[in-house]
């Protein structure tokens, strides 16, 4: 096991959105924190006890909250973040399925709704709404009140089919 | 086809959808420090000393500043910092500057607090029997309000009743906590903000700093929700823009959601005693209330028992009320607003009432309220308010019918065992809190339309209402339109969004304000063509005379002005394609409404939604897909208010509700199906006849729910939140 002192940095490096990343982090620092650091300010902190959802990204295929994951746990890691979800100007499909059925209002939640909408349709295509539920409950939104984010989720889920 | 009335997808949304939205921790200057703030971990207590020697040797740390006074109205002496007093758990005490946040914290860790504890004051009732809770006072403010002769009006009732109601504390609790980045250049002031306000924050500012720095400019960032609770002064603005004059460096401060939790503006939580009388027939006679509002430790959130006050007849014709409101301080988290600010309250009281007649009478609970209704508008309420337009009876009559659908629904589910009830809120809100509001529309150079608003939404989609708006008055496209906000240095002076009021102050503002440009377009248009202006009509995003069918687009008028650099201008009429308006109505718009559920209570008493209905009449509605996002939001805050969310303390002034696994805000599988309906009678003065539809629905679910409960238990609920545990069955 490799020992690093308080005051010293760790050498990382992510594969973020398909594109390689190499930095020096202090051991205690957030995987959220350095994410942002590099300019990934799509995911949000939403609450400090990894309640709210607001920085799920994907981390090697997996929906996590990037609060509870220490940058240096995440060396070596593959990441896709909601900057790396439209194909250039193209949007996802959820994303343009939440712009079209008002899925967000302030947006604060959006990016981690997203992002993990995209995991739960990566592993159900075909989810019902009490899973779509299920599915986000680890999300928090304080605007919609969720049955427009769920609907876009549904309506994605159907475009998404034979894609 | 026009634009207003369509429910238009969001001009908003690609940013915030794509992770390009820029909230104020995305925001970094080259030097930015991070500050951490030192709260109070007591409820009250004499401050003796701030050490912070050991701060200053945390490795990162640039600074710290204790003791920092600032006069602000109806906030405690300790302000923005406790210097002698702690008042209540989460109160500033000091601020650890550093070069990222964390060493901020660090440094924060470092910090002693040298205090004696005193007693703290939590339960409102309690303070009225105190003495010195917050600084040496324990009531705030009192007003009492009469119309008639309530108390002889009861007294000749045939029946009368009394009843102690309570409204719980809740917190807000927008995704995107406070936070504030001030930058100071040596000469101006630049300060971005998570905030419903931009131009009251400047306001604000310039009275505590205007002699300290020469210009001050403040930005809304994009701003994650905010539902009242980011629009008056915090500690944390003052303190922040202090340590980047000290320290002449951005200073950036993101409150932790555990810090947002004790220091932003909590609200409700008021406590009403009231006594009513009422005739065989249901018709409420007089009305008393005792109402206790806790504001917690400063007396800023006194207005809310003032509109509660004035709304709490609500669309009721009873004449003779008298509330007596009493503001009582404790050693908490101030209170302010949240969303429906005072007239939640308001309704929940009077609407149990009409429940309560019904309930004695034995009568339909929507024979009560047609009974008591207002039939003739405009009608002035006992305490001067004049309720504008619309027609109450025929919405209610609405809302009959869904009630007794879902009647019927009930029936055919408790002949199954099951525990259902339906219930019925009848609500009248008053919006429009002004004064006024600004819009500027503007012509560009190539021809796009670009309009700068005051409003400053967060969430709302008033951005896109008001492109709509506008590209039909202009009868363009509304690509072409784009609408923008948040910055003092853009238009004068603006107030923000708040009250559910952007889309008819600045909405008719930027109306009016496009109605003035086509003159202007005319004027100009017709020197250019040589026609006498008027003959030359707007029609359709350009001018044309009628008479020879010689047309100029819009863009082309602009594209003239700009087309060429030099030269001398030789028209009479200037080039400008501006025009800004301040538009504000002589009064308050009334939207009115009612809600309908039907909930079953499990045996283990959690609440699940059966079905629920809505009916609004808010004057024209702009964008309905809009309108119906406000409402569901709204019908979730009011479920969480009703059924999940409450802050509570214990006996010392421990605050217990500090994150999100200890307030319960409401999750995905707490969701339920609205359906929603609308009616455009009431409409408003305004040229652009909207009420606004922001709270609306916060307003008119707590009855509904609370209602639905009470006769799935047969139980009799005079509080919200209505805890689970009081409904399990037995």
């Amino acid at each position: 096991m490799k020992v690093i002192e308080q005051e010293q940095k760790a050498k990382v490096r992510y594969k973020i959105n398909g594109q390689q990343y190499e930095t020096e982090v202090e051991p205690r620092r957030l995987l959220v924190h350095v994410l942002r650091e590099l300019g990934f300010t799509g995911v949000h902190i939403g609450c400090d006890t990894s309640h709210c959802g607001a920085c799920t990204i994907i981390m090697d295929g997996k929906s996590v909250k990037s609060c509870t994951i220490l940058g240096v746990e995440a060396d070596g890691s593959e990441i896709l973040t909601i900057e790396g979800l439209a194909q250039g100007e193209k949007l996802h499909p959820i994303q343009e399925a939440f712009w079209e059925k008002h899925g967000l209002q302030c947006g604060y939640c959006t990016p981690g709704m997203i992002m993990q909408s995209y995991w739960l349709l990566k592993n159900n295509p075909n989810p019902s709404e009490e899973e779509i539920k299920e599915g986000i409950s680890g999300n928090l939104c304080r605007c919609t009140g969720y049955q427009n984010i769920i609907d876009a989720i549904k309506l994605a889920a159907e475009r998404m089919k034979g894609q | 086809m026009g634009y207003v009335g369509r429910p238009i997808r969001r001009k908003e949304d690609p940013k915030l959808i794509t992770g390009r939205g820029r909230y104020v921790d995305d925001l970094e200057l080259p030097g930015t420090l991070f500050m951490a703030i030192v709260r109070s971990p007591v409820a009250h207590g004499v401050l003796k000393k701030v050490d912070y020697s050991d701060a200053l040797k945390v490795p990162g740390v640039v600074g710290v500043i204790a003791g920092l006074k600032v006069k602000v109205d109806n906030r405690p002496e300790n302000f923005p910092m406790a210097v002698n007093e702690l008042l209540y758990v989460g109160q500033p005490v000091a601020a650890v500057v550093a070069k990222d946040r964390y060493s901020a914290m660090d440094g924060a860790e470092a910090v002693q607090l040298d205090y004696e504890e005193l007693q703290a004051v939590i339960d409102p009732e309690k303070a009225l029997q105190s003495k010195g809770v917050v600084e040496g006072k324990a009531v705030a403010y009192e007003r009492e309000y009469v119309s008639g002769d309530p108390e002889g009006a009861i007294n000749s009732s045939p029946k009368k009743l009394e009843m102690k109601l309570r409204i719980g504390r809740v917190y807000a609790s927008p995704m995107e906590t406070r936070g504030v980045l001030s930058v100071y250049d040596g000469n101006s002031l630049t300060v971005y903000a998570s905030t419903q306000s931009p131009h009251f924050m400047r306001r604000f500012l310039l009275d505590a700093f205007g002699g300290r720095v020469n210009n001050l400019r403040v930005e809304q960032a994009d701003t994650g929700g905010a539902f009242g609770a980011k629009l008056f002064p915090y500690p944390e603005d003052y303190i922040t823009v202090e340590a980047s004059l000290r320290f002449k460096r951005p200073v950036k401060w993101i409150g932790t959601r555990r810090e947002d939790f004790v220091s932003t503006y909590l609200s409700r939580d008021q406590v009403h005693k009231v006594r009513f009388g009422f005739d065989q027939r249901g018709t409420l006679m007089g009305l008393t209330d005792e109402l206790i509002i806790n504001l917690g430790a400063a007396s800023h959130g006194y207005y809310l028992g003032d509109i509660t006050a004035t709304m709490l007849p609500g669309p009721y014709g009873v004449k003779n009320v008298r509330v007596n409101v009493v503001g009582v301080h404790t050693n908490t988290t101030p209170l302010d607003q949240y969303r429906g600010a005072g007239r939640p309250e308001a309704t929940f009281v009077i609407e149990r009432i009409m429940d309560y007649i019904a309930d004695e009478i034995g009568a339909d609970p929507v024979e009560v309220r047609k009974r008591n209704l207002v039939r003739e508008l405009p009608y002035t309420n006992p305490f001067g308010l004049t309720y504008d337009s619309g027609n109450y009876q025929h919405l209610l009559e609405r809302a009959g019918e869904a009630y007794a659908e879902l009647e019927r629904k009930a029936q055919a589910l408790r002949t199954q065992g099951r525990r259902v009830g339906v219930g019925l809120c009848f609500y009248l809100e008053q919006n429009n809190f002004g004064p006024w509001e600004s819009a500027s529309v503007r012509v560009r150079g190539d021809g796009k339309v670009s309009v700068i608003m005051g409003a400053a939404p967060h969430g709302q989609g008033t951005g896109t209402g008001v492109a709509q708006v506008v590209a039909d008055e202009l009868g363009i496209d509304i690509d072409d339109v784009e609408v923008s906000w948040g910055d003092t240095s853009q238009i004068g002076e603006a107030f923000g969004t708040y009250g559910s009021r952007s889309l008819t102050l600045a909405g008719n503002a930027a109306l009016l304000a496009a109605r003035r440009l086509k003159d202007k377009v005319r004027a100009l248009a017709s020197e250019i063509m040589g026609t006498d202006v008027e003959e030359l009509v707007y029609k359709q995003g350009g001018v044309e005379n009628p008479k020879d069918g010689r047309r100029m687009e819009l863009r082309d008028v602009a594209k003239f002005t700009v087309a060429s650099m030099g030269g001398t201008w030789n028209f009479k009429s200037d080039p400008s394609l501006e025009v800004t308006e301040y538009f504000g109505l002589n009064n308050y718009t009334f939207p009115y409404g009612a809600h309908v559920a039907l909930v079953e209570v499990e045996d283990d008493g959690s609440v699940k939604v059966l079905d629920y209905r809505a009916i609004d009449d808010v004057g024209v509605v702009v964008n309905p897909m809009l309108a119906q996002g406000q409402v569901m939001g709204g019908i979730i805050q009011g479920y969480g208010e009703v059924f999940t969310e409450e802050i509570k303390y214990d006996d010392q002034g421990n605050p217990l509700s500090t994150d999100f696994s200890s307030y319960g805000l409401p999750r995905a599988h707490h969701s339920f199906r609205v359906s929603w309906e609308f009616m455009e009678e009431g409409k408003s003065a305004a040229p652009l006849p909207a009420k606004g539809i922001g709270e609306g629905a916060s307003i008119g679910s707590l009855n509904a729910l609370v209602r639905a409960v009470e006769r799935a238990t047969k139980s009799r609920i005079t509080e919200v939140p209505v805890r689970a545990e009081g409904l399990v069955r037995v």
